[in-house]
This record gives structure tokens, C-alpha cells and sequence, in this order.
């Protein structure tokens, strides 16, 4: 990300307008040579400047130094994503109030673009991390220059603390490979709503009645639909992590023992996406309609992916979303998928996949219950 | 022409159930979306191992709990971990002594806003505190607070087209994505009929009665209009009425924004349907237009936090994103029509191109 830096501000000349403006105070001789020192070294742009080449900082900001005018055409090109001004007297303004406590102190001037101003804010976060920093360096020198103690000035010089610990002994899931997941397994809910877009059709042109006629029972169509369900979604699932493997980043490590608990979940999560093939099967040889599936494909995919966590994490929504997003056959693998992912041992996938086994055998249930018995077409 | 159009209208009456449901399911979303995630205050998972004494968790708790957007909750070690593990929460927050670790489970963005925050509070508490140590008056710390109550820094920010500071308002942003999104089902299932008639029949029937082609095509084309204009416009009343949001007081714009976002659409829809031969084929077609162009286009999330050149380049294709753009000018920015050409006008070309390719696909066959 590139960011321009107008300096209307000369640092060297406001530090030596600040010395000079010591020279008539009453105040000892020492004392005045030892703010200038204090105002070489506190000067606000140098540690703004050591702040911005400090290296995690430069790996992600990148500044060049423009002129106003350039610096405004950049913006608005999309050259850079934001300007910082420095005004000029900055330097001076932030000395006098610093040292002396007099005047107003300064301000940074951001001006970012409305396109892309999300990206902007990580600059001016930084930007005001680091203000509010040197301004509690300086509120704790201040505090202590009253009474009398010197204190050695740390502001570029942060303090090692935090980090990263994760559940198991791998990394944790990215954001690309949670989206991987979770588009996956929404997408694959809709091979329900094109596998029984096809039963319309079939009733339509009699393909149903016929197979009937053939003195088949009907729950032999409906379990080849509940088949070629899984199979596809199954199918599906596996080209998609496949190709997303090979040309983006790994789902996992390749080892026959992660790869077969991807299938297992897979397996669980198609043949759920079966049931609901044949639950729509049903729907639409009884109702004769079509519109059944829009709904479906429409609103309750969309819905499911979204409490399912599908869109984003709902671990920050109301706590019901998150609740329901489990008991949806998406959400549940999904978090099957990520447990696994994370390397937890396989008690833990026992909850989420015997919620889709609780959710296929439901959805079963209620088909077997619509689809009409023989003889009511 | 009315005929026709008169005729999707019964149709309409006798099946209205799907135009219905993605209608509820629009304000359905938009309530839950806008509604639940604002007031919503991030929850975090504290605890520690032995390393520190309760009473000092307390104290951190105590120093971490002053911010009101955050609020961090006490926890045994085994059920934050538990709840990690289980995907309940994506992260939690480990206290040791002078120092402190984030578990992760899976990324969030939120992470990041977290481990900052903590990590600024601990690295001036620490400070504080080493001075302290030092031997330092009583009300040092007051004296500290005083000082950071004047700063002598500031940070201005304003943004190139003059606004004082840029406001993404999640609430407006659900209900401009959402509806936009719902209303691409209703008006390409709409024109599901159009599909229907050719396979039945009525489609030649129609040609040789006394009709003229224009009139067949605009009757359709109009009720898929009104439907997807009607559906939209009912949708932004109810929430500006009802629950209240703030659209601005540009609503003759709006109106005309989504007027030639619907016809986008309806365009749209005639090239699909030049693009298919079966009805089956335009249902599994149907969700995964509305649903790619949503996630491009910027409706689900907001497209200036995407970074990916190839996919901002992607979402410039879409109608949703110049449907978005031009509403978040009407709205945010209170911007005229002659201030929304742009995006106004390549919604208009992107119709009258998918319409023409469309149009002419259809009567190949």
C-alpha cells in the first residue's frame, strides 16, 4: 500500500526556532541546554519516520514524499491510498507544548479517499497508534519532569508482548481456506435444487408415471434421486478442494490420514445434500411446482450459508445465529471441516457429524412422508 | 402489449408464494444483518494458568473492561479452550504474567482489533508500572491521565472529496446489498414464464396471433420491471418508515437509481435466457448469477475491504456494484443524478448490451 507524505513542514529550522525561543526564558542555563537535547531527540517527525521504516510497518506501508498538488492527483488515480500532511510549524507547535506546555500542539493531517477507505483506516490506525503513543511518552515525562526525576525515553523501542497460540500444534485456518470450506459447502447445496429441477421435467413428460407403469414402486425413483444426489455433491466437493489445493493453498498437509477425514466428512455432508434432493423430489412430484425449488435455491440456501457461517464467522453474532448455523447441514460440516483442519483429534468431529446424520435421517423422514404412495399421482 | 402484461399479473395472483418469499426473505436479512451485528459488543474469552493469581486477573479484567466495545469475560482454561476448539468462538485471550497470548482457531478480523487493543494496554500499564517502581508521587498516574486529556498530537482526517470522515454504516449497507440481491431472484424467475411458454407452445401462438414481437417482449419484459422496481421500492419504504433508517433526502434519486438498476437486471435476464434452452437449466443458472454477482459485486460485503486486484477488477463487471456505488453516493454523500452519471450510465449501457446480445440469442432459435 502506498501512502505519500507531504511535508510542508521544516523539522531542523522548528527545532532551532524552539531554542531560540528558550534563550529569554528565566530559567537555568543547563536546563535550556537540556530541552534543545530533549527537543532533538523527541521530535515528533523523526519518530513518526522511525515508526514508518520500522519493518513490520514497511512491509505493508510503502511512503514517498510528494508535493501537494501531486500528492492530490495520486489520490484521487489511486496511486497511493491516503496523504499525511504535516502542517507547517509542526514540529515547533509539538515541541512548545511538549517541553513547555504552551500552545495547542499539533495535528497530522489525513486525507484518504471514500473508495477504498477501509484499506486507508490500517494506515490511520498506525498512524494514530503512534500519536497516541508519543503523546503517553510525553504525558509520563511530563509528569515526572515536575518532580524532578528523568526518565529514559522508550517510544520507538516497544516492549515483545503477545502472540499466537493455537488449539492444536498446526496453524490456524486461514481466511482463504475457511472461505474455500465455506462456499463449498454452500455451493453444494445446490446441486439438491438442480438435481430435483429434473423431477419436474420427469413428472411433466411422464417419465415418472412410466417407471411406475414398469411396476417399480416409487420409492425406487426417489432413492435414485437421494443416489445421484450424494454421488454428485460428493463428486463436487472433491474438485473443488482438489483444484483449490493445487492452484491457490493447501486445504491441509498430504497425508492419507488428514485426506481421509475430508472424505469422511464429505461422505456425511453428501449424503445429506441427498436427502434434501429427494425432500424436493417429493415436494415438487406432489405439488407440481416449481417454484419450490426458487425458494429453495433462492432463500433457504441463502439462509442456511448465512447462519451457517458460510458469508462470514458467525462466532460474532447473536449467540442463537451460531446455535441454529450449527443444526444447518453446511454449518455443522463446516465446522467439522475446520476442527479437522486444525488437527483435533476425531472425538471432536462426533458432534457435528452426527448432527447431519440427525438432520439426513429428518429431511429422509419427511420426503418418504410427501412423496404420494402408489397409485395418488 | 398489456395483454401480456396483464396476463403475468394473473399468473402472479394464482402463484404467489415465491414473489412473496423473497420479498419477506429481503427484510428478513436486512433485520438480522443490520440489526443484530451493530449493537452487538465483541465477547472475549479470558483466563490464565498459574502463572498469575486471581486477584491479579481481576485487576487486568478490570483495566481491559474500561473499553465498551470489547468486553472480556472470565473463563476456566478448559472452557475457553473447549470453545475454541469447537468453533463457538474464534479466538480467546490467555493472561500470564506481564505478558499475554491469543488462541486461535481460525482468522478473524477481529483478532487483530482485539490483540491490538490489549497489547497497547499492556505496554503502558507495564510502563506505568516500571516507573512506578521506581518510587514516584501518588497522583503520578493522575498527573499521566491529566496530560493525555490535552494531547499534543492529533489526528485530522477528511477525505479527498471534502467530507469531513468517511462512515460505513453497516445498517444501510445490509439493506442497499440485501435487497439488491433478493431482487435479482424476483425478477429472473419472473422471467421463468417467458422459458415456460416456449417449451408449452404459447410462445407460438402468441407470434402468429395479430401481436406484434415488440409487444409480446415488452409486455413480459415490463411486468419483470415493475415486479423488481415494485419489490426494491416497497422494501427501502419499509425500512425508512417503519424501522427508521436514514436514506437521506434524495429519494427521487434513488428511485430512478433503482429503476435503472432493475432494467440492468431484466436485461441481464434476457441474455440468460438467450443463453438457455430449458427451464432446469435456468434455475441452477438463476442462484449462482444473483449469488457470484452479490459476493463480487460487493453486497454481502463491502467491497473496500477487498484487496485482491483481480476481484476488484471482477466486481466492476457487475451491476451490483454500480447499483451499490450510485446508492452510497445518493444516500451517504447526498449526491444529484449529474453527480451519479457514472455509474448510472454504464448500468444503462450493461442493459442495453445484455438486452440487444439477448434479444438477438432469442430469436436465433
Amino acid at each position: 500500500m502506498q501512502v505519500s507524505i507531504v511535508q510542508e513542514d521544516d523539522e531542523q529550522l522548528g527545532i532551532a526556532e524552539f531554542i531560540e525561543k528558550l534563550q529569554p526564558l528565566e530559567i537555568p542555563e543547563e536546563l535550556k541546554e537540556q530541552l534543545g537535547a530533549t527537543a532533538h531527540q523527541i521530535s515528533p517527525f523523526t519518530i513518526l519516520n522511525m515508526t514508518l521504516q520500522n519493518d513490520d510497518v514497511s512491509n505493508i506501508i510503502n511512503t514517498i514524499t510528494m508535493t501537494s498538488p501531486n500528492a492530490e492527483q495520486a489520490l484521487k488515480e489511486g496511486e497511493v491510498v491516503a496523504i499525511m500532511t504535516i502542517p507547517e510549524n509542526f514540529t515547533f507547535m509539538a515541541l512548545q507544548k511538549a517541553l513547555l506546555s504552551e500552545g495547542d500542539g499539533s495535528a497530522l493531517q489525513l486525507t484518504i479517499d471514500e473508495q477504498g477507505s477501509l484499506r486507508a483506516s490500517v494506515f490511520e490506525d498506525i498512524i494514530e497508534s503512534f500519536v497516541h503513543s508519543f503523546n503517553f511518552e510525553t504525558a509520563i515525562n511530563q509528569s515526572l519532569d515536575s518532580e524532578g526525576a528523568i526518565a529514559p525515553r522508550s517510544a520507538s523501542a516497544p516492549l515483545e508482548l503477545g502472540g499466537i497460540e493455537t488449539v492444536s500444534m498446526r496453524e490456524p485456518v486461514s481466511s482463504f481456506q475457511y472461505y474455500t470450506i465455506g462456499i463449498a459447502v454452500m455451493f453444494v447445496l445446490y446441486v439438491s435444487g438442480t438435481i430435483s429441477s429434473h423431477a419436474y421435467v420427469e413428472k411433466q413428460q411422464h417419465v415418472f408415471n412410466r417407471i411406475l407403469l414398469a411396476n417399480k414402486h416409487p420409492f425406487v425413483y426417489l432413492s435414485g434421486k437421494f443416489i445421484s444426489g450424494t454421488v454428485i455433491a460428493f463428486v463436487q466437493l472433491f474438485i473443488l478442494f482438489i483444484i483449490t489445493s493445487i492452484i491457490f493453498e493447501p486445504l491441509g498437509e498430504l497425508t492419507i490420514n488428514f485426506w481421509l477425514g475430508i472424505v469422511l466428512i464429505s461422505t456425511f455432508l453428501s449424503f445429506c445434500v441427498g436427502a434434501l434432493a429427494a425432500l424436493m423430489t417429493a415436494i415438487i412430484v406432489r405439488f407440481d411446482s416449481q417454484g419450490a425449488i426458487g425458494i429453495f435455491t433462492g432463500g433457504i440456501v441463502s439462509i442456511f450459508a448465512f447462519v451457517g457461517g458460510s458469508f462470514f464467522p458467525t462466532a460474532g453474532l447473536h449467540p442463537l445465529i451460531s446455535q441454529l448455523g450449527n443444526w444447518t447441514p453446511n454449518g455443522a460440516a463446516l465446522t467439522a471441516y475446520l476442527q479437522w483442519m486444525q488437527g483435533l483429534p476425531s472425538e471432536f468431529l462426533i458432534t457435528p457429524l452426527s448432527r447431519i446424520v440427525m438432520i439426513s435421517i429428518l429431511i429422509v423422514g419427511i420426503s418418504v412422508v410427501i412423496f404420494p404412495k402408489r397409485r395418488s399421482v | 402489449m398489456k395483454s401480456v402484461f396483464l396476463m403475468q399479473w394473473q399468473r402472479l395472483r394464482r402463484a404467489p408464494f415465491m414473489a412473496a418469499s423473497f420479498f419477506v426473505l429481503t427484510i428478513f436479512f436486512v433485520t438480522v444483518m443490520g440489526g443484530l451485528e451493530t449493537d452487538q459488543q465483541l465477547n472475549v474469552y479470558t483466563y490464565s494458568d498459574e502463572s498469575i493469581t486471581d486477584q491479579e486477573m481481576d485487576v487486568w479484567l478490570e483495566l481491559l473492561n474500561h473499553s465498551d466495545s470489547i468486553e472480556f469475560i472470565k473463563k476456566e482454561e478448559d472452557e475457553a479452550r473447549t470453545a475454541v476448539s469447537k468453533g463457538d468462538v474464534n479466538f480467546a485471550l490467555q493472561l500470564l504474567d506481564n505478558d499475554f497470548r491469543m488462541l486461535v482457531a481460525v482468522d478473524d478480523p477481529n483478532r487483530y482489533i482485539v490483540e491490538n487493543f490489549v497489547r497497547q494496554l499492556y505496554t503502558e500499564e507495564l510502563r506505568l508500572k516500571e516507573i512506578e517502581e521506581r518510587g514516584v508521587g501518588e497522583d503520578f498516574r493522575d498527573k499521566v491521565e491529566r496530560s493525555l486529556n490535552e494531547p499534543i498530537l492529533t489526528v485530522d482526517t477528511r477525505t479527498i472529496q471534502g467530507e469531513s470522515s468517511f462512515k460505513y454504516n453497516n445498517q444501510l449497507h445490509a439493506l442497499f446489498g440485501m435487497t439488491l440481491y433478493f431482487s435479482i431472484f424476483t425478477i429472473l424467475f419472473s422471467l421463468t414464464n417467458v422459458v415456460e411458454e416456449k417449451r408449452l407452445g404459447t410462445w407460438d401462438r402468441l407470434i402468429l396471433s395479430p401481436l406484434r414481437k415488440w409487444q409480446i417482449y415488452l409486455g413480459h419484459l415490463f411486468y419483470c420491471f415493475t415486479i423488481g422496481y415494485a419489490q426494491i421500492t416497497i422494501v427501502f419504504l419499509i425500512f425508512r418508515y417503519v424501522f427508521g433508517f436514514d436514506l437521506g433526502s434524495r429519494f427521487g434519486t434513488i428511485l430512478v437509481i433503482i429503476g435503472c438498476y432493475t432494467f440492468a437486471i431484466v436485461a441481464l435476464g434476457m441474455l440468460i435466457m438467450g443463453l438457455v434452452r430449458t427451464v432446469q437449466q435456468l434455475q441452477a443458472v438463476i442462484p449462482i448469477v444473483a449469488t457470484a454477482m452479490a459476493m463480487i459485486g460487493g453486497a454481502y460485503w463491502p467491497i473496500e475491504i477487498v484487496t485482491n486486484e483481480m476481484m476488484l477488477a471482477a466486481s466492476k463487471a457487475t451491476p451490483t456494484f454500480y447499483g451499490l456505488e450510485a446508492l452510497k453516493g445518493a444516500v451517504y454523500h447526498s449526491r444529484g443524478l449529474a453527480e451519479l452519471t457514472e455509474p448510472i450510465s454504464i448500468l444503462l449501457l450493461f442493459g442495453v448490451i445484455c438486452m440487444g446480445v439477448g434479444i438477438n440469442l432469442m430469436e436465433r432459435r
